[in-house]
This record gives structure tokens, C-alpha cells and sequence, in this order.
């Protein structure tokens, strides 16, 4: 598949949405946000089966939660994280996880080329709405 | 007896970005004039130096946008025309040593 700009709900971040109904869950809240620089290069668009970026670059930041309303009261989460670059990157790609490093992959996206120069930050925020 | 019906349902993700520009950065516009007796190299006329300080700039201020002007000033005072050529270097917070050009 080539190259495209998606922003989708993975298999894996259902999994953690069913999970973390449960009165005692097994998976941690997808709140961790990361960004990557290799989807174009590897003609990669998001998908539902994704389970981590094509090359991801940066120290994952734990972002913001809240819960927000899209169209009933309360209906989508939110994370928001900033990550600053410690070099000049072309971020096309970013995911939400549930850890730190490793850890279980939330929303993948895909998107055109943000370029970044050294110092600069990229705030990223996510929202999985529920309908 | 009941007949079940799947409800439609889902989830809709979404993924907003915005680009925050390092306030560490430094500008050096830099004013080249070729040395026409010696015409590989390019010699350094004049260059002008100004630091970013958040200290001495409210959070409105555009560091790129004030290089720019930077820049316009200084082709007027140094000429295309005469020779003289002009790049803003945007050089890294990391150190000295570690800059790349940027498109002007």
C-alpha cells in the first residue's frame, strides 16, 4: 500500500477500550504520544492492524487526558503531548501507547511531511471518539 | 422469540498537529560578497548576529519572521546588484557547530 494520510483506531486500541471497561484491567491507558519520520519512505499507511511506527524518533511524551465532547457529553478521549526535536526531523507519523517504550499501540496515523528543525516542538492531540 | 440486531457502532479517531518553533533558535543573516580575484571563494563581507532571548520577547514574538525583516534591510543596504549575496543560517541551540541552511 503507498503512502497516505490516515488517522485510524487500531485493532489493538479496541482491545484496550474493551479492556479497560472491566472492573480490573489488564491494560493501561493509551496515553502516551510518539512520533515517527519513516511512513514515506516505507509507502506505509495507517492501518487498524498497525502495531508501532515505521521509524519512530524522540522520547515518547505521557500527554494530557481528558475527556472531551464531539457529540454527546463526554463522548472522546483526549491525550495531548508535545515532543521537541533533538534534530531536524521530517515527521510523517505518529501513535498514541500505552507505555513509555514498547507497549500496546492506541491510534496510528499517517500524514504529510511536518518538517522540524532542531529545537522545535510538535504538539500532537489525539481523540478517540466513541459512537 | 427475539431476534438481536447488531447496533452500528464504532469509533472515530482523530489526530490534530501543531508545529511550536524553538525559541532557543538563532538567526545569523549572513551578507556574502564574491572576491572577484579569487572566484571560488566566497568571502564573508559583513554578517550580523542576533540571538532569540525569551527573556527580552513576549510570547507573540515570530524569531523567524524578525530575521526576515532582518534580511530586507540588509539587501537594501548591501545590493544583489553589487555583488553581494545574503542567507539567513539557522544555527541549532544545541551549539555552533551544528547549523543548516535555510531557504530565504
Amino acid at each position: 500500500m503507498p503512502f497516505g494520510a490516515a488517522t485510524v483506531s487500531t485493532n489493538s486500541l479496541k482491545r484496550t477500550l474493551a479492556d479497560r471497561l472491566q472492573t480490573t484491567t489488564t491494560r493501561n491507558p493509551p496515553k502516551f504520544v510518539a512520533m515517527g519520520v519513516g511512513a514515506t519512505g516505507a509507502a506505509r499507511t495507517a492501518a487498524a492492524a498497525d502495531t508501532a511506527l515505521s521509524t519512530e524518533v524522540e522520547t515518547r511524551t505521557s500527554g494530557t487526558e481528558s475527556t472531551v465532547t464531539t457529540t454527546v457529553t463526554g463522548d472522546t478521549y483526549q491525550t495531548v503531548g508535545t515532543i521537541t526535536a533533538t534534530a531536524a526531523r521530517v515527521v510523517d507519523e505518529a501513535m498514541t501507547n500505552d507505555a513509555s517504550s514498547a507497549g500496546n499501540i492506541g491510534i496510528s496515523a499517517t500524514f504529510a511531511v511536518i518538517n522540524l528543525a532542531i529545537g522545535d516542538s510538535l504538539q500532537l492531540t489525539f481523540k478517540e471518539q466513541l459512537t | 422469540m427475539a431476534e438481536s440486531k447488531a447496533v452500528e457502532q464504532g469509533s472515530a479517531a482523530s489526530l490534530e498537529t501543531d508545529v511550536i518553533p524553538s525559541r532557543d533558535r538563532t538567526f545569523r543573516i549572513v551578507i556574502a560578497h564574491k572576491d572577484e580575484d579569487h572566484p571560488n571563494a566566497t568571502e564573508f563581507a559583513w554578517r550580523r548576529v542576533f540571538v532569540v532571548n525569551p527573556d527580552f520577547h513576549g510570547p507573540e514574538y515570530d524569531p523567524l519572521a524578525d530575521a526576515k525583516s532582518q534580511l530586507k534591510q540588509a539587501r537594501e543596504e548591501y545590493p544583489t546588484a553589487e555583488g553581494y549575496e545574503h542567507r539567513i543560517q539557522v544555527l541549532a541551540p544545541a551549539g555552533p557547530d551544528s547549523h543548516e541552511w535555510q531557504e530565504v
